[in-house]
């Protein structure tokens, strides 16, 4: 009779202990919304689209709310959910990208001129910003994904790797490769600033 | 050369770093918490709605059916009985003398005259016909008994004097006669000793 007691209390403390071990929709809201924004504002490279599919991303995760306990990381599971949620917003919305070498260049002559004065580096660094953005969409997709997760302040090759479900090796590989080509095409661009 | 090659990668490392630090290095817009989580109970109340109109439209159906089931029951009762039933049931109630040579035909006619009819409309054809069908001298006279046919075998062979004889007398003519008689004895007497 004590035995039977003290097992279910046991249990009953295991499982209140896995309640509360549960995180709650609300706490992953308080704590990840801004790395699901990022991710979303990564791939995306749109405030109101970032933040649609951030609003997306915790739908999803609310639909699942009863199964939050069998999640053992949290968050790279929230940013798999953010990655998937903004490449189908952005594969729903696709706009065909061209990268014309000449168009950059000319912004990239502009924008690393040495005396730019302050009020227009605002203007600069957005133009940088689109300048890297086409440069990125000429990779291959594999590669320019993996990039862009690695822009997020808050994941680690590691989680990127958990998170793209690739070994990590393959997640510093695909980066160096990305650097490199992307490296390329910046050289290009100044042999043209430097003889034009 | 080989230091201006250098440099120049350098530089190139720089401008790409520089690019990439800051390509998702962006703020949401302030109170994205807030709107998520407003978006999350939005949902939760349209769910619970939609919920509510599952079990309403269920509810609906059900009312439907059993209206439909009691219209169907309440229809299908005034069409139960079969023309040829009701036409034997009636008869009964329409005096019919069973010696009656014309009887039977009489039933089988109205039977075959209304064979597909309701109730409704063959009711007071069928007691129309059994009106006209119906005996000159009614009700029929049916044939004598044996003891009947005896008594008045015998009042025809008896002369009258001997049955009124026969007849019975009640006590109430019997003293009738006697008073009748006292008093005109009484009366005889009188005349005679007025008469003296």
């Amino acid at each position: 009779m004590a035995g039977q007691a003290i097992l279910g209390d046991m249990v009953l403390r295991s499982e209140l202990a896995m309640e509360a071990a549960a995180p709650t929709i609300e706490t992953l809201v308080a704590e990840h919304s801004q790395m699901v924004f990022r991710i979303a504002y990564s791939i995306l490279r749109n405030h109101h689209d970032a933040e649609d599919a951030a609003q997306e991303c915790f739908l999803r995760v609310w639909k699942h709310k009863d199964r939050l306990h069998e999640v053992s990381n949290t968050k790279t599971w929230l940013a798999r959910i953010a990655w998937t949620t903004a490449l189908d917003k952005r594969r729903a919305g696709r706009k065909t990208v061209s990268l014309n070498d000449g168009e950059c260049g000319t912004e990239l002559m502009e924008s690393l001129s040495d005396g730019t004065p302050a009020a227009d580096e605002q203007l600069a660094e957005r133009q940088n910003q689109q300048l890297l953005q086409r440069l990125i969409a000429g990779l291959p997709d594999d590669l320019a994904q993996t990039l862009e997760l690695s822009t997020v302040q808050e994941l680690n090759s590691a989680e990127i790797a958990e998170v793209m479900k690739i070994p990590e090796g393959s997640v510093r590989t695909r980066l160096f490769r990305a650097r490199k080509q992307l490296k390329e095409k910046l050289a290009v661009l100044l042999e043209i600033k430097k003889h034009g | 050369m080989a230091d201006q090659e250098k440099d120049k990668r350098m530089q190139i490392d720089d401008v790409l770093d520089s690019l990439l630090v800051n390509y998702s290095s962006t703020e949401p817009r302030p109170g994205l918490e807030t709107r998520i989580l407003a978006n999350l109970r939005e949902a939760e109340e349209k769910k619970a709605l939609e919920r509510w109109w599952n079990f309403k439209w269920i509810w609906a159906g059900m009312v439907t059916a059993a209206i439909i089931v009691a219209v169907l029951l309440i229809g299908g009762r005034h069409r139960v009985a079969p023309p040829t039933d009701l036409i034997v049931k009636t008869g009964p109630t329409i005096p019919q003398p069973e010696i009656h040579p014309n009887a039977p035909a009489v039933r089988n006619e109205t039977a075959r005259i209304h064979p597909h009819k309701s109730l409704a409309p063959t009711r007071p054809q069928n007691a129309t016909l059994a009106l006209n069908e119906r005996p000159a001298n009614f009700p029929t006279p049916a044939p004598l008994s044996e003891q009947e046919r005896m008594m008045f075998m015998y009042l025809a062979n008896t002369p009258k004097e001997v049955i009124v004889a026969q007849l019975p007398r009640n006590n109430d003519q019997q003293e009738s006669e006697a008073f009748w008689a006292d008093r005109e004895l009484g009366q005889g007497t009188r005349r005679s000793t007025t008469n003296q």
